[in-house]
């Protein structure tokens, strides 16, 4: 879009010039004024918490402040590091969120290819709506109703023991064997229909020129699918799978947190949890703010490596 | 579909394929929607019966008990009203705020139009902090345990600013143009001219921001301890917990322990028709606004 004609008629070539910067705020107070609030809430809580940061290498005492307070290097991080349970979060993290990222990069994928291929546009669109709902619902409740529906009572268990598959009852939420698989499976089904919207738009970019040739040189749906949908898509899944990636290391805080329990807690705990339960339960502030720190520049490392990748091999980047 | 790729031409193949394809995405889209069947099911029997398990579908025992015990008591009459209004004032704020500061982001002879770029992207970037600077900043700014911790951190997103800006690039220049040549302010540009074209993604921004508004339980988590500030969502959430921790998750066990008292049993049924209670907002306005955050989605995407 260009302002430039409008510029041109209320400025006076020259105007800058003669009036100088004064004149210029002047001239703009009423875009001042509107940005101001908006710059003030930007520093506050964005520049804010970055101060805090340093936190993780001083003994932080709130009556002396970050600074004031003793500089203790980076005795909290080797804290982490000799913790016992370091190497269980951190296989936790990375296992749960490598399985949600192999899922999300698969399913949405399928689905897409799917609904593409629906001809009846009502039964096109309700499949649509319906399969993004999840997305809008917390996951709070998403976790309140599959912990009902999965519990040794609910409508599953009833299914499994009416049918003879199961013998009793089988306990989902007390079997830590199946909690990385469970949390992955009730993610996908939230997020599945959201995230089939950006391969849908690429879809929908596709020429239909193409296709019309296709049909025309004899080419069946399989053909078409295979030889033109495919390949135009590529591109798409290349960068969204290679930004995917850059979240290996961030797991579910909401996902760990309530559909976890004690029996399960040795598989749940992420460093997300215990970033929680640590700086807020705790009061280790110091501590806590030191594994945010790590996890935060070590995903920093990740995104620009996969956005480095990313160049490589598609010409596709973030920036 | 490379195993089938020579039936093609027989017809029959495509046929089978569609039929097969439509089956599994209606399976697909019944999974999306059974979930809240069962908990409308269960939310409407009678909560002692509910507490003996086998509903699947439809209540056996038909009663609005549930919605009756749930909406005589004051904590949860006052967890909705601190979602309803944490909502509404959030988005109201959160959709003027982003938009206003989108709009001075097209105007590219703003003398501190680039400043205001480095800012704006230094802080998507790296802006915001971990847990725990965050809490403390907030202690400092007296936000703690007040109502506003919900409102003002939430009212500059810099994603929705992207995505209103994108919008407001879009949308031709003589608009705007004519209305300054008429001596508009900026502000009015804004308000009369700008806003009033821009209903797409006004509607986009509006069921995000009230979505995550009414979806949002950590912060009550995180920066809150009274009471009287707890949402819904959270109490759903405290309500999971303490089943967990006394290890009742299953209706069986707590059936044993409660049998009978529904004020004091977390019966499923309550719970379940709390949960129905957070959801149907959602489903009520989300038809609404689809048709519209689909084309907002797809600007965004595309620039974004």
């Amino acid at each position: 879009m260009e302002h430039n004609t409008g510029k041109q008629l209320k400025n006076k070539p020259g105007s800058r010039l003669r009036g100088g910067w004064l004149q210029t705020i002047a001239r703009q107070r009423a875009l001042f004024l509107m940005a101001l609030p908006c710059v003030i809430l930007v520093a506050v809580f964005y520049y804010g918490p970055l101060y805090g940061w340093l936190m993780a290498f001083f003994r932080y005492s709130p009556s002396k402040g970050i600074l004031g307070s003793e500089f203790v290097g980076l005795y909290y991080f080797k804290q982490f590091f000799s913790d016992p349970d370091v190497g269980m979060i951190l296989r936790n993290t990375v296992a749960m969120s490598a399985m949600n990222i192999v899922a999300h990069s698969i399913l949405p994928l399928l689905l897409a290819l799917m609904i593409n291929e629906v001809r009846n546009k009502h039964f096109k669109g309700s499949v649509q709506t319906l399969t993004y709902l999840p997305h809008f619902i917390s996951f709070v409740v998403v976790s309140n109703v599959f912990l009902e529906l999965l519990g040794t009572k609910g409508p599953v268990n009833e299914a499994l023991l009416s049918t003879g598959i199961a013998d009793s009852a089988i306990k989902f939420w007390q079997e830590p064997s199946l909690f990385w698989l469970l949390v992955t499976l009730i993610r996908a089904w939230k997020e599945v229909g959201w995230d089939a919207i950006l391969y849908l738009a690429a879809l929908a970019a596709i020429d239909e020129t193409q296709y019309e040739a296709a049909s025309l040189d004899g080419c069946g749906r399989f053909r078409k699918i295979w030889y033109i949908t495919i390949p135009n898509l590529l591109p798409t899944v290349v960068v969204l799978w290679i930004l995917n990636m850059s979240g290996i290391f961030a797991a579910s805080f909401d996902a760990s947190y309530m559909l976890g329990n004690s029996v399960t807690a040795n598989v749940a705990e992420v460093i997300e949890t215990y970033v929680y339960k640590m700086g807020i339960s705790m009061g280790m502030y110091s501590y806590s703010t030191a594994i945010s720190l790590l996890q935060t520049v070590i995903g920093f490392i990740l995104v620009w490596l996969t956005n480095k990748l990313s160049q490589k091999t598609t010409d596709y980047s973030l920036w | 579909m490379k195993r089938n790729k020579n039936a093609i031409r027989a017809g029959l193949g495509e046929r089978i394929f569609d039929a097969v394809n439509n089956l599994i995405l209606l399976l697909i889209a019944l999974s999306m929607l059974y979930p809240f069947v069962y908990v409308l099911a269960i939310s409407l029997n009678d909560p002692n019966d509910s507490q003996l398990g086998g509903i699947w579908l439809y209540p056996r025992v038909l009663s609005l008990e549930s919605y009756k015990i749930i909406f005589s008591d004051p904590s949860l009459l006052q967890a909705l009203w601190i979602s309803v209004s944490r909502t509404v004032l959030g988005t109201v704020l959160t959709v003027f705020g982003c938009s206003m500061f989108a709009y001075v982001f097209t105007r590219n002879e703003f003398v501190l139009y680039k400043p205001l770029k480095g800012f704006f992207f230094f802080a998507m970037f790296f802006g915001g902090g971990g847990l725990i600077p965050t809490y403390l900043l907030y202690l400092n700014l007296g936000l703690y345990d007040n109502f506003l911790v919900y409102i003002i951190p939430t009212i500059i997103n810099l994603w929705y600013v992207t995505l209103f800006r994108t919008y407001f690039r879009s949308i031709p220049g003589e608009l705007l143009e004519a209305a300054r040549i008429d001596g508009a302010g900026e502000f009015a540009i804004y308000w009369r001219v700008l806003l009033p074209v821009s209903k797409p993604i006004i509607a986009t921004i509006t069921l995000f921001s009230a979505v995550a508004q009414w979806n949002s339980y950590r912060d009550t988590l995180y920066y809150t301890v009274d009471k009287n500030l707890r949402s819904l969502q959270y109490i759903v959430m405290e309500i999971i917990k303490k089943a967990e921790g006394s290890q009742m998750i299953d209706r069986a066990e707590m059936f044993e322990i409660f049998h009978g008292d529904a004020s004091m049993a977390d019966p499923v049924s309550l719970r379940m028709a709390i949960t129905i209670c957070t959801v149907v907002p959602i489903v009520m306005v989300y038809p609404f606004l689809q048709k519209h955050f689909m084309k907002g989605m797809m600007i965004g995407s595309m620039k974004g």
